[in-house]
């Protein structure tokens, strides 16, 4: 099987998807997702020269908008009805320090 | 650190805009049904979909559809009958689905411009334009008799959506710094944005900010956003970079942020030119970074660095059908295009026989130009001759006294146009003086009253009775006869102390004019 | 109670409840409270049920008898009285929408999927929410964080998934409708292992709005039940455009209308290759080359077709699924929703603690998955190509369609497996590798009950395909194929008169209540007046 993706990879990868991983479930994903990229070979193997891609299965459809028309929405309690944690009608997440993103 | 104008002598600086413009003047969300209302109650204007709840789908706004075709037909963009809204993937709280729904490599507005005239101190910034004459072209610039007129490239104007709304809590002032928690409001997310990227073509800190003014005009002319720079409906990123002049690679970048007025976005940016140059002439390096600007202690600050691109994993959207937008849809927004800023600033100067330098600066508000408009039609015969003084009158009094208390507007005023066409008329027809105009202007504000009761009021009517005028005139010469000897011997500033003295014996209300004719009559 | 409430309605057919309820046999509410009292006594051996909503289900048999009572049971749509039960990752307000996730357990849904809304609004007595694998990610529901679902046919063997709550569910006659959703073969590949209709069909037929999402441009809702007839009842009560839905389209066909046509002068494809496929067991293929030979013999022409990428789809669909997925799957972050790991002072550590525990292996197989193909440099070496394979597949399949009006394949490469014995997950991928290029392709498939298989004894399906939006050929052939093989039975040991009956009681929880300022659309309240 060939070596897609080292362990630092897949550390990577987690630490981007936000999903914490212990030692061993890294070696464990590590072996998974090798296997699998291993097994999606025949794609790469295509000759693509001049095929569109399809990225909606939907045949012609275009240009599928609303009005704008206002809709009613949720109460505040609504909303916030499966909140872990709230506060003054906000919901509460803990310091955010360090958090990238473009902004 | 250098002065701004030494460094740019040296430097030039290559500054490129990332221009968000909130769609305020909708009802209803990019993607939701959900009411657009700033400073509503948190988390009142929600639903499954802005709430990124599992299983909700986004339906497009058309109206904001149409609002981005309507911004790029004003800013002279190809309109791209053919793109896609992407899926940006990255995770903050603020962004409920996790993914900021935008647009990828083909935008629907592409390729456009805007030419901003630069006229004043402002265009001495530019010091690549020394040696020009008029007409003349050099870059992107082009001479004019009052400054020059720069070209500057609109790479894109793209769709997206804005996020929530964080407030953080238990540091110092809502920082993010030294919080312990965050609260996290989504009455904002899902505000359709557009957002305007322009080539880097812009040189000086006040090219950007008159681009950001001028666009802003535009984008009021098309009611497609209040452009509210307080409430953060419109906002600003500046990215920067310095080469020596006459060199052509460019240098290292970096992102300013929270440039969100006029001001900071022309200090933050006059800053980080001095900063970089400081640096680079210290034999340091610029790392590319984003750092924001605090107008309290006027510096600019790191935010983060970027050693590697930001991967954000973009891929088309599978919840949205693609866009091909038809040839009626774009015609059909096109005739919904408004006369812009540039075209209704010659009409005013040709209709009213005012300079280009006064048009101009008549549309820096969009409600001072129709004012005025409004004060010619109250004119009517005599618009040809007021327009000068009142345009003069309202780029100066008004906007003066409008800059100086933010907030409020000239419909707030007790101003209408009869009162400053009033006004003008009373100067014009020398019933009071100008600096008399000045005074009658404030109290017109103030008091609410009209221009001729105020004159009246004050007993402010100047004396234009040449009989009454020349006894003074003669009364003041007798009085100083040694000083009359000298100005006939050639010391003719003395015609000012002359005056001065007339005016002081009439008690302000003598008529300048009548004033200096009569003296030049008697001393010649 | 009366003799009626021991009736096992949920065994029933549509049409059969339909005349009961006309005739005035039975009430609505006794359908009701018979199939909630038939779920809570068997359900306990096939854990096809993850809660029951009874008070929506006596809500919805009010209204109904309040029109049988007002002569106007024609204008209750076309599910009237008929038991429904819906996968759990379909939302109802209300209930809880737990896609068999530990992420989402306790979540109440404040809204309702249209799929779900239109089912009510047709006149279905809602049951409960149905276990499947986590988020749809699985062959068998041995991913649910809540335990699997056991076949009702054998209970040692899974149902297949990620539907398998909902094929369970039918084939044990605890419900006649059953909704599932079918990213990759979902649908019918649980259909097939427990015996029953189960049809997915085309993209955009049926609006995914309040279905959370595994891959958008794949997932397709359809429903599960024994007849054919039930399930065109039921395909005519969900599709339709759906102003919510933006890929939703306008079907404008009835889809019971053709199912008495027979298949004379139909042309029906067969695919060489995959009836050559390696894995493929003689005993699933034995019963397609049967079906063909039925066909045949009822006047429909059999023809071979070659679909010459379909041999890529599998791989196009592992990276375009789990790219979807990931981004899908982001917004379970702790923050307005879902499982949050406490005690953590930083965001950042909260997300990735809450991401890791509450997601099973599955699910973070694939987000993490889907992030490595969607980043730089590799997006052009995986997802770009995949979604270029996909143009390469859809016309293989529009070829195929100018020569024939449906094409037969198998659904599973064999019937139902043993709990554990397929561990490795590139194996249990290949559960799908005849059902999968449908969805790249975004054509109807189905699955249709052909009896049971020589070797093992245990359900075998067939699968039809249509073209794009002619759903109706394939139900037409169904039908056909119906009247040889009869329509699905319930699992023996579920039937009404098993002779050694299999159910046992389950502690099924009961939906919380409806949320406070939550309406529930379609739903109508005891008023008899109309919600929403």
């Amino acid at each position: 099987m060939a070596q897609h993706l080292t362990e630092r990879d897949v550390r990577g990868i987690a630490e981007y998807a936000r999903i914490g991983l212990d030692a061993d479930e890294v070696a464990q994903m590590t072996a998974d997702l090798n296997a699998i990229i291993d097994s999606l070979k025949p794609i790469t193997e295509y000759d693509l020269a001049g095929v569109e891609p399809t990225f909606h299965p939907i045949g012609g459809l275009s240009n599928v908008m609303r009005e704008d028309v206002e809709e009613p929405g949720f109460a505040q309690e609504v909303a916030l009805g499966n909140a872990p944690k709230q506060q003054d009608g906000c919901f509460l997440v803990p310091s955010i320090l360090g958090e990238g993103g473009d902004r | 650190m250098r002065k701004l104008e030494e460094v740019l002598r040296d430097w030039e600086a290559v500054i490129g805009l990332e221009i968000h413009a909130e769609l305020t003047t909708l009802r209803t969300k990019m993607f939701c049904g959900c009411k657009l209302e700033y400073g509503a109650p948190p988390n009142t204007h929600t639903c499954p979909v802005c709430l990124g709840l599992p299983g909700a789908l986004p339906v497009p706004n058309k109206a904001a559809i149409e609002s981005i075709v309507l911004a790029g037909l004003a800013t002279n963009c190809d309109i791209e009958r053919r793109s896609m809204f992407y899926r940006k993937n990255y995770m903050y709280p603020d962004m409920a689905k996790n993914f900021q729904t935008t647009q990828g490599p083909v935008a629907f507005c592409m390729r456009g411009h805007l030419d901003l005239a630069v006229d004043g101190p402002a265009a001495r910034e530019r010091v690549d334009m020394a040696g020009l004459s008029e007409g003349e072209a050099r870059g992107n610039l082009v001479r004019t008799a009052d400054g020059y007129t720069a070209h500057v490239g609109i790479t894109r104007i793209h769709m997206e959506e804005d996020a929530g709304k964080m407030v953080h809590v238990g540091g110092g002032e809502g920082r993010i710094a030294g919080a312990t928690h965050s609260l996290v409001d989504y009455n904002r997310a899902g505000t359709p944005l557009i957002e305007l990227v322009t080539e880097p073509d812009l040189r000086t800190p006040e090219e950007a900010r008159l681009f950001m003014q001028k666009l802003r005009q535009i984008y009021l002319a098309l009611r497609i956003s209040d452009c509210s720079m307080e409430e953060g409906s419109l906002r600003c990123d500046g990215n920067v970079s310095l080469r020596r002049r006459g060199e052509a690679a460019f240098g290292v970048k970096t992102e300013l942020k929270n440039m969100n007025s006029f001001k900071n976005l022309h200090d933050g940016l006059a800053y980080e030119i001095c900063r970089q140059a400081e640096v680079l002439e210290e034999g340091g390096r610029v790392f590319q970074e984003t750092r924001h600007w605090d107008p309290t202690s006027k510096r600019t600050i790191v935010m983060r660095t970027k050693e590697t691109a930001d991967d954000y994993r973009l891929f088309p959207e599978p919840d949205l059908a693609p866009y091909d937008l038809s040839e009626e849809f774009i015609e059909r927004v096109r005739a919904k295009l408004p006369e812009l800023p540039d075209a209704r600033a010659a009409r005013i100067g040709r209709d009213f026989g005012l300079s280009s330098y006064d048009a101009r600066h008549l549309l820096d508000n969009a409600e001072v130009a129709s004012f005025f408009e409004a004060c010619m039609d109250e004119a009517a015969a005599e618009a040809g001759e007021l327009a000068k003084p009142v345009a003069n009158l309202l780029i100066n009094d008004v906007t003066a006294y409008l800059n100086a208390h933010a907030g409020e507007a000239l419909a707030d005023l007790p101003l209408t146009p009869a009162r400053i066409v009033e006004l003008t008329r009373l100067v014009a027809e020398d019933a009071i003086s100008s600096k008399q105009g000045k005074e009658v202007f404030a109290a017109v504000v103030a008091e609410d009253k009209d221009p001729a009761a105020v004159v009246e009021e004050r007993g402010m009517r100047q004396v234009s009775d040449t009989g009454a005028i020349e006894a003074v005139v003669d009364a003041v010469l007798a009085a100083n006869p040694d000083k009359v000897e000298q100005y006939r011997g050639g010391k003719t500033g003395l015609i000012g102390f002359f005056v001065g003295q007339c005016m002081k014996e009439t008690h302000g209300q003598g008529n300048p004019k009548v004033i200096n004719e009569l003296l030049a009559k008697k001393l010649g | 109670m009366g003799a009626a409430s021991e009736r096992a309605f949920p065994a029933m057919g549509a049409r059969e409840i339909r005349a009961g309820l006309a005739a005035r046999e039975f009430s609505a509410r006794e359908i009701a409270e018979a199939s909630l009292s038939r779920v809570r006594a068997l359900d306990g051996a096939t854990h096809a049920y993850l809660e029951t909503t009874e008070r929506l289900a006596l809500d919805q048999a009010e209204r109904i008898d309040a029109a049988v009572a007002a002569g106007e049971l024609a204008a209750c749509g076309p599910l009237a009285g008929v038991p429904v039960a819906f996968k759990d990752n379909m939302n109802l307000a209300g209930t809880h929408t737990t896609c068999s996730s530990r992420m989402l357990a306790g979540y109440v849904s404040p809204y309702t999927a249209t799929c779900v809304a239109r089912t009510i609004e047709a006149g279905g007595i809602p049951l409960g929410k149905l276990n499947m694998d986590e988020f749809a990610f699985g062959s068998s529901t041995e991913t649910s964080a809540f335990g699997p679902s056991k076949n009702p046919w054998d209970l040692e063997r899974v149902p297949g998934g990620s539907s398998g709550g909902s094929a369970a569910a039918v084939a044990a006659g605890l419900a006649t409708v059953a909704l599932g959703s079918d990213t990759g073969g979902s649908i019918r590949q649980p259909g097939s292992f427990c015996g029953t209709v189960a049809v997915k069909p085309t993209y955009g037929v049926v609006s995914r709005y309040g279905v959370v999402a595994f891959g958008s441009s794949l997932d397709q809702v359809g429903p599960f039940a024994r007849s054919v007839a039930d399930a065109a009842l039921a395909c005519n009560a969900i599709a339709s455009r759906d102003a919510l839905d933006c890929t939703s389209q306008d079907v404008g066909v009835d889809f019971t209308a053709n199912l008495a046509e027979g298949v004379r002068g139909m042309r029906i494809g067969v695919v060489p290759a995959f009836m050559d496929a390696q894995g493929l067991t003689s005993e699933v293929k034995a019963k397609v080359v049967e079906a063909a030979e039925h066909l045949r013999a009822l006047g429909a022409e059999i023809v071979e077709v070659d679909l010459p990428n379909a041999q890529a789809a599998m791989s196009a669909y592992y990276v375009l699924g789990p790219c979807e997925a990931f981004s899908n799957l982001a917004r379970f972050d702790s923050v307005r929703y879902g499982y949050r790991d406490l005690g953590h002072a930083d965001l950042g550590s909260q997300y990735e603690a809450s991401r890791a525990k509450g997601f099973g292996p599955e699910a973070r197989r694939r987000i993490m998955l889907g992030s490595y193909l969607l980043s730089a440099g590799v997006y052009e070496t995986y997802y770009y190509p995949a979604q270029q394979v996909r143009t390469l597949i859809t016309q293989d399949y529009a070829r195929a369609y100018e020569l024939v009006d449906c094409i037969l394949a198998p659904v599973s490469p064999r019937t139902a497996f043993r709990f554990g014995e397929v561990s490795d997950p590139t194996d249990m991928y290949l559960s799908d590798m005849f059902t999968i290029s449908i969805n790249i392709a975004g054509n109807g498939g189905m699955s249709m009950p052909v009896g049971l298989g020589s070797n093992t004894g245990l359900p075998v399906g067939v699968q039809l395909v249509s073209p794009q939006f002619k759903d109706e050929n394939m139900l037409r052939v169904a039908a056909a194929l119906e009247t040889v093989y009869g329509s699905a039975p319930v699992a023996p040991g579920f039937a009404p008169d098993a002779g050694e009956p299999l159910g046992r009681p389950a502690a099924l929880p009961d939906a919380a209540q409806a949320v406070a300022g939550v309406d529930l659309p379609g739903l109508v309240g005891a008023d008899g007046k109309a919600g929403e």
